[in-house]
């Protein structure tokens, strides 16, 4: 029973992922592209980036980025594509290897699905949706929707392939309906580790937005101390989107590297 | 002369099948009364596990839909039952598992929930069922534990520390009684046990066995009991052989005429060795 909850979420993920894109793309339908000439160290550095370049979203010979809804969600849609691709994997890996190491890989493949397609929808939305015409705590809830959503669903999909099988049963016999059971793994097997990861990655994304906010709004003064804050605020220019962007996937980069950590260590109950 | 008992589980014409292979159990009719022990026996794999399973209420019956909501998205269940299955005279056929009240099941090994403490095991069954008021929880849990004689000799904090202590601390006879003491929470007149006290010493399993028997006997309870040693055959009162035979599977069912003799209730397989080993076998567990 609990394997076909499983392979419930497993989908309604799935079409999650696929819809998101078009989701903030029907949202925001009717918007123009914006052509935007950044200024700052990042701008700059990737200006001058002889290596190669992400050119979907960089038009050289008008020297601007072009934040285009299309592209973006085009970009959006294939990470989506590929979390899913790796969440679909680290499904059957949790399905027919049971040893430790699979596992823990298991655990690891779900934690890359989770950070890509939030990194690149962050990446990919963030600066056109801060030029929405929305309100300020709106344009917040959004962006911690679109960060948060993939994260918790591909975490559950993660452990709940691992769900033990007689545990469920138990529980089933001993009165526990379907919601009590499923509450019974998530505490017993996804609290100390996962809903921990979910966590900090709620605190990330919450920081980054109120990070960015203020350093777009020109009025860091809370973690101004901060030595990544002096990096942008020695800047002379306004800090940039792409400055914004690059700061999004550094934090969604700790964000991994700490849900591994978490993952690595945390044992499961049953 | 032994009084028929009243039936408290029956199974009638029961068949469980098996998606594109020859069915593991057929037209097995039986029915176990209050105080009975009913030990269910044969090879691995023939199917004994699968009768608790129908009982429980993980098994689908054939041509009734699975009672999970997500049954629809995922696949045709492996295993399907035909026949029917009675509890106190009613038919509980398709009620799911978590509403089949009178049935308590003790998983193979005794499952706990590692992640709780020994006071929240015990007291699962009655969260479940709605029950909030902590100081009856802790005075129920308290009562449970003590017909499994689990933390009897502890008083004060002590006792208090045991309670609210992990259930992963416990050692293996003592999640078997956690295990048994959670089953009972329900109040269940059936009780099932899935090889419950397996993997655990002689001494132990047999003082656990006899605690339980205790509790079958003394509550007019009923049970269903699979097992593999055949040395529990010595406190049941029925037993019940599974076996291939000619045209399928075949059963045999064994009633205790006194202390050391099993007379058989209904005709036996089809004389092949594997009827006549485990006859002997049987015979001999009753006679120890």
């Amino acid at each position: 029973m609990m394997r076909q909850a499983t392979l419930t979420l497993l989908a309604l993920a799935l079409v999650l992922f696929a819809l998101l894109p078009l989701i903030v793309l029907l949202l925001a339908s009717g918007l123009p592209d914006l052509a935007v000439r950044p200024e700052g160290i990042a701008w700059e550095a990737f200006r001058h980036w002889k290596g190669p370049r992400l050119s979907l979203l960089w038009d050289p010979s008008n020297d601007v980025m072009w934040v285009s809804l299309w592209r973006t969600t085009w970009l959006a849609l294939s990470a989506s594509m590929a979390a899913s691709t790796l969440a679909i994997v680290a499904a059957y890996l949790a399905t027919r290897q049971r040893s430790r190491f699979w596992r823990r890989g298991t655990q690891f493949l779900s934690l890359v699905a989770y950070g890509l397609p939030s990194i690149f929808l962050l990446i990919a939305y963030q600066p056109y949706l801060l030029e929405l015409p929305i309100e300020p705590l709106a344009r917040v809830w959004l962006l911690h929707f679109l960060y948060l959503l993939p994260m918790c669903s591909i975490l559950t999909i993660g452990y709940a392939e691992s769900y033990p099988h007689l545990l469920d049963r138990s529980a089933a016999i001993d009165g526990a309906g379907w919601g009590e059971r499923f509450k019974l793994a998530y505490q017993g097997n996804l609290w100390r580790g996962h809903l921990a990861v979910t966590c900090i990655g709620t605190l990330i994304s919450w920081g980054d937005i109120v990070i960015s906010q203020q350093l777009l709004s020109g009025e860091s003064k809370l973690l101004v101390d901060l030595y990544i804050l002096r990096y942008f605020q020695n800047d002379s220019t306004f800090p940039s989107y792409t400055s914004a962007a690059l700061f999004s996937l550094v934090l969604g980069l700790i964000a991994i590297i700490l849900a591994f950590i978490i993952a690595a260590t945390n044992r499961r109950s049953v | 002369m032994i009084v028929p008992a009243e039936n408290m589980l029956r199974l009638e014409e029961l068949s469980i099948l098996r998606r594109d292979e020859p069915p593991l159990v057929e037209g097995l009719s039986i029915a176990v009364g209050a105080g009975e022990i009913l030990a269910i026996v044969g090879r691995s794999g023939i199917g004994k596990s699968s009768i608790l399973n129908v009982v429980a209420g993980f098994v689908t019956q054939q041509g009734r839909p699975n009672a999970s909501p997500w049954h629809w998205f995922w696949r045709k269940d492996d295993l399907q039952y035909q026949g029917s299955v009675f509890v106190n005279g009613a038919t509980i056929d398709g009620s799911p598992p978590e509403l089949r009240k009178p049935i308590g099941m003790v998983m193979q090994g005794g499952v706990v929930y590692e992640h709780m403490s020994v006071l929240e095991n015990v007291t699962f069954p009655l969260r479940a069922a709605g029950l909030r008021d902590a100081q009856k929880l802790r005075e129920e849990a308290l009562r449970l534990l003590h017909e499994v004689e689990l933390f009897d000799d502890l008083k004060g904090k002590a006792l208090d520390q045991h309670l609210t202590g992990k259930a992963r601390s416990l050692s293996g006879g003592e999640r078997q009684r956690l295990a048994l003491a959670r089953a009972l929470a329900k109040n269940p007149s059936v009780f099932l046990l899935d090889e419950a006290f397996a993997n655990l010493d002689p001494v132990l399993r047999g003082d656990l066995f006899d605690r339980f028997t205790r509790l079958i006997v003394g509550q007019s309870r009923c049970a269903m009991v699979v097992t593999h040693d055949l040395s529990d055959l010595a406190k049941v009162q029925r037993v019940l052989l599974l076996g291939p035979g000619d045209d399928g599977p075949g059963y045999c069912s064994y009633r205790r005429e006194s202390s050391n003799v099993f007379t058989i209730e209904s005709s036996c397989g089809d004389g092949s060795d594997y009827w006549q080993t485990w006859h002997h076998r049987i015979c001999a567990a009753a006679a120890e």
